[in-house]
């Protein structure tokens, strides 16, 4: 009985001892499991946090070096450099777009050859564009690359391509490429948040450089604007200066040219109020006449002052009326017949003169005032002649005396305001000096010219033209046929 | 000094510049003179003709061999994105370069033929190999083998696998002018140079072995007899899509595969890239049918511990020799792991050398290849192997 149980008691202890073994063995192999999966995980999370610290560091370096400069080429090439050196690109490039055609604008490159960049370049519009308005990190692989893409990245020598767009406020202002010769087939999210992050940082720093640029030309324009609206000011200012200028000379003229007629008066009047009796009958006429041609003088000032006043300030109108210059010409000399005494007054006008349209009154007054000043300087038994042709568009009318003539540096100040030539004619019988002006604004208004040709002692020609200006009596024919039709 | 070390570097976004910015560091080094040897270790960025050109530029006509990397180490530091030139002088000394390429399909027969032509050409006495495979498409236990079938045990073997910054996608060979791939370089110190090799990775086992119950050279297809990704999808938890979307390296980078070796401390590590037909994983080297696998962790301590080991380790079999400089091999997998702090690894190696007056070179890789010693005394004998999550430090003098 013993020698049966004998070899089973020994056994029993041995197998029991091994299956603990064995079963502890197994418990071993668990723990060891759990082990890994943790210890996995962890790496996992070491990984990642490793990548994204090295991510960070990535962009930290392009920032440092892209955010430390204005100038787009450094930025640019910059960022390119950046994918090569801080993110394993082999070759690599970014391009900056043309704002309205969205081309291909500005561009620096790495790594690939420049015809290898003028083909990627090439494919833009085909390829590239379509893919940047699709993704915002867009990658094609050339295992799984459409037959354009393949072959794109075929004649690159590349097999997978990434591409970055850049925008600002939704507009694509341009993109980064970076290629391999390995395969990169998918990212993961947090690759493709990094690369986002990428090129957002490009497109800002892009950004302030232009908005800098931009900036100092609009401060260079505004500069310019604010030297050119100074010196306009400054002109302005001048004109303004000279208009005072020549308003305070007008006024001082004005007073003294009213002044002196009524000096005049004043005198003979006082004379003839104090000394009424004693003054004889045939001096009393004297100074009665004289009366009455300082008065005169001073309703023609008065006139004429009113006429230019007019004439300034645009209130001046014309009546245009069918007119014959002879005709008017004509009217003039039976005016001053008298005054003429012994100076021939003589109307020479071509055989075809025509009829113009114009004010006659005004024509009146431009004649008058031009044969009144020539009898004024005309000496005795000379003549004087109103010339008159057809002349371009409307006719040319001269006033030619056989007077003393007008120097040549006076020859223009004639037609200014209150310019009295120097001399006996001048200081026996006085004229306004604002005959002339009168003269060239009514002619002006008429659409001509007048100016005057002279040499000293040979006499000289007050010309104005005057065009035919048919149209402005249709004119007003129309706007009086339209007044009664209505 | 019979030996003397340039090293330079660059992260310029042209590679042109970068490659001369580089070089010129490295005459700068070696007081104005070209160096006898050129080693240029790269991101794939740089991988590029013009590169070459740049450094050659100043280099001369000196022999060039390196590969694209996961990163450079330098004496300051490792250094990413970047491309890292080390130049060598020896007096009395000489080097011998070779590469052998379309690899693939021949590994081990291409490894012979480099051992071959590289020790036929040399004209004094062999003293390191320094290889340079592709990581991707050959398994460097394979490639090792035929070099070790040809060139004895008697040279130690170190070096690295080309990498492509965890792309995992296609590695890159420098020779002289050429950008390569699926091809390995190598260079063979001879003469009066003298190198100490340590390799030490700091990864432990969890959980219980799995068999190796089917797998054919760096492929293995089932783990006690279902499919070998299986012990991915136990451990962490994860769904065999989910693996296979993922570059797998990037997982099994963190939990490599490890193999006990006798009268070895640490583990034989391999990291699996791709999830295989029905469930396989192909791994960066050879796994045994019949041996027990298991799976391992890393940590930031016993990692750091480990490469200040494989430092010390080197130092100690340099023999005593003053040391002038050290290469650096490290796994990808170790800068991952280490994470933001993968810089503290190359500070405890510089201190461990002796300080910032060595001169340190190197690349981050997928695989790295250095001897490990059995037995003692005056039976110890050495033997090259194709390691993964490790660091190599090859200490020069």
């Amino acid at each position: 009985m013993r020698r049966i149980y004998k070899p089973k008691s020994k056994s029993r202890p041995k197998k029991k001892g091994l299956n603990e073994l064995l079963k502890a063995y197994d418990e071993l192999d668990r723990t060891a499991k759990t082990l890994i999966r943790t210890d996995y995980l962890l790496h996992r999370a070491n990984e990642r946090f490793d990548q994204q610290i090295s991510q960070l560091h990535a962009l930290h370096r392009v920032g440092s070096s892209i955010n430390s400069t204005f100038d787009l080429e450094l930025i640019l090439s910059g960022i390119s450099e950046s994918m090569t050196k801080d993110l394993d690109f082999e070759k690599s490039g970014i391009v900056f777009l043309e704002k309205n055609s969205q081309r291909p604008l500005q561009s620096a490159y790495t790594g690939f050859s420049s015809a290898e960049y003028r083909l990627f370049l090439d494919s833009f519009a085909e390829l590239l564009l379509p893919a940047l308005q699709q993704e915002d990190v867009y990658l094609q692989t050339a295992a799984y690359a459409p037959v354009a893409w393949g072959k794109l990245l075929n004649s690159l020598s590349v097999s997978s391509l990434l591409l970055l767009p850049m925008r600002i406020k939704s507009r694509l202002i341009g993109f980064i490429v970076g290629a391999r010769s390995h395969v990169t087939v998918r990212l993961t999210d947090s690759e493709r948040r990094f690369y986002a992050m990428y090129a957002s940082q490009a497109s800002t720093a892009i950004e302030n450089a232009r908005l800098y640029e931009a900036l100092g030309q609009a401060n260079l324009t505004l500069e310019e604007k604010v030297q050119e609206r100074t010196k306009n000011l400054v002109a302005a200012n001048e004109q303004l200066r000279e208009l005072d200028q020549a308003k305070s000379n007008f006024i001082s003229l004005v007073s003294h040219e009213l002044r002196t007629p009524l000096t005049a008066i004043k005198g003979f009047i006082v004379t003839l109020f104090h000394y009424d009796k004693e003054i004889p009958e045939d001096k009393r006429r004297v100074y009665l006449s004289v009366l009455n041609e300082e008065t005169d003088r001073l309703t023609r000032l008065i006139n004429e002052l009113l006429d230019i006043s007019r004439i300034e300030s645009g209130r001046m109108e014309i009546l245009w009326r069918p007119v014959s210059v002879p005709e008017v010409a004509q009217r003039v000399f039976s005016t001053l017949a008298v005054k003429a005494n012994t100076v021939k007054l003589v109307n020479e006008f071509s055989d075809n003169f025509p009829q113009i349209v114009a004010d006659p009154d005004k024509l009146e007054q431009v004649l008058m005032n031009l044969v009144g000043n020539a009898l004024r300087y005309s000496p005795p038994e000379s003549s004087i002649r109103v010339i008159g042709h057809v002349h371009e568009n409307g006719v040319i009318i001269g006033v030619k005396d056989e007077g003393p003539g007008i120097a040549f540096a006076e020859l223009e100040k004639v037609f200014d305001k209150f310019y009295r030539l120097d001399n006996e004619a001048n200081r026996k019988n006085p004229g306004t000096g604002l005959g002339l002006p009168i003269c060239r604004a009514l002619i002006n208004l008429h659409g001509g010219k007048i100016w005057v040709e002279s040499e000293v002692n040979q006499g000289c020609q007050f010309i104005f033209t005057l065009p035919l200006n048919a149209d402005k009596l249709e004119a007003k024919v129309d706007e009086a046929s339209r007044q009664a039709a209505s | 000094m019979t030996l003397e070390i340039g090293i330079g570097v660059s992260s310029q976004a042209d590679v042109f510049a970068a490659g001369q910015e580089a070089a010129e560091q490295v005459i700068s080094h070696l007081a104005g003179r070209q160096p006898d040897l050129v080693l240029v270790f790269s991101s794939i960025r740089f991988a590029d003709p013009r590169m070459l050109k740049a450094v050659r530029s100043l280099t001369g006509s000196a022999p060039l061999v390196g590969c694209s990397d996961a990163g450079g180490i330098i004496t300051s530091g490792p250094k990413r994105r970047s491309v890292t030139v080390i130049g060598l002088i020896a007096k009395n000394g000489s080097f011998v370069t070779g590469v052998e390429r379309h690899i693939s399909h021949q590994p081990r027969q291409a490894g012979e033929r480099l051992a071959d032509t590289l020790s036929r050409q040399a004209s004094q006495a062999a003293r390191c190999l320094l290889v340079f495979p592709d990581g991707l498409t050959v398994s460097g236990s394979d490639v090792l083998e035929g070099i070790v079938k040809k060139l004895g045990r008697d040279v130690p073997v170190a070096g690295g696998s080309a990498a492509d910054d965890l792309y995992f996608q296609k590695t890159f060979q420098f020779y002289n002018d050429e950008i390569l791939t699926d091809s390995v370089t190598g260079v063979l110190l001879c003469g009066d140079i003298h190198a100490g090799i340590g390799v030490r990775h700091g990864w432990v086992p969890v959980g219980r072995p799995r068999r190796v119950t089917r797998a054919l050279g760096h492929i293995v297809y089932e783990l006690d007899r279902r499919p070998a990704v299986s012990i991915y999808e136990d451990f962490l938890g994860l769904k065999r899509e989910e693996l296979m979307q993922e570059p797998l390296g990037s997982v099994t980078l963190t939990y490599p595969l490890g193999m006990e070796m006798k009268g070895q401390s640490e583990y034989l590590l391999r990291d699996a890239i791709r999830v295989g037909r029905a469930g396989s994983l192909i791994c960066t080297g050879g796994v045994e049918e019949g041996s027990e696998v298991r799976l391992m962790i890393g940590g930031y301590e016993s990692a750091l511990e480990a490469a200040q080991q494989s430092a010390c380790d080197a130092v100690e079999r340099l023999g005593g020799k003053r040391i002038v400089g050290a290469l650096v091999f490290c796994s990808v997998a170790r800068q991952k792991m280490l994470g933001s702090e993968f810089q503290g690894e190359v500070d405890v190696i510089r201190d461990a050398l002796g300080g910032s007056g060595v001169r340190i070179g190197g690349f981050y890789c997928y695989g790295e290849v250095a001897p490990v010693w059995k037995g003692t005394g005056r039976s110890r004998k050495s033997f090259p192997l194709f390691h993964n999550e490790s660091v190599v430090v090859v200490a020069l003098g």
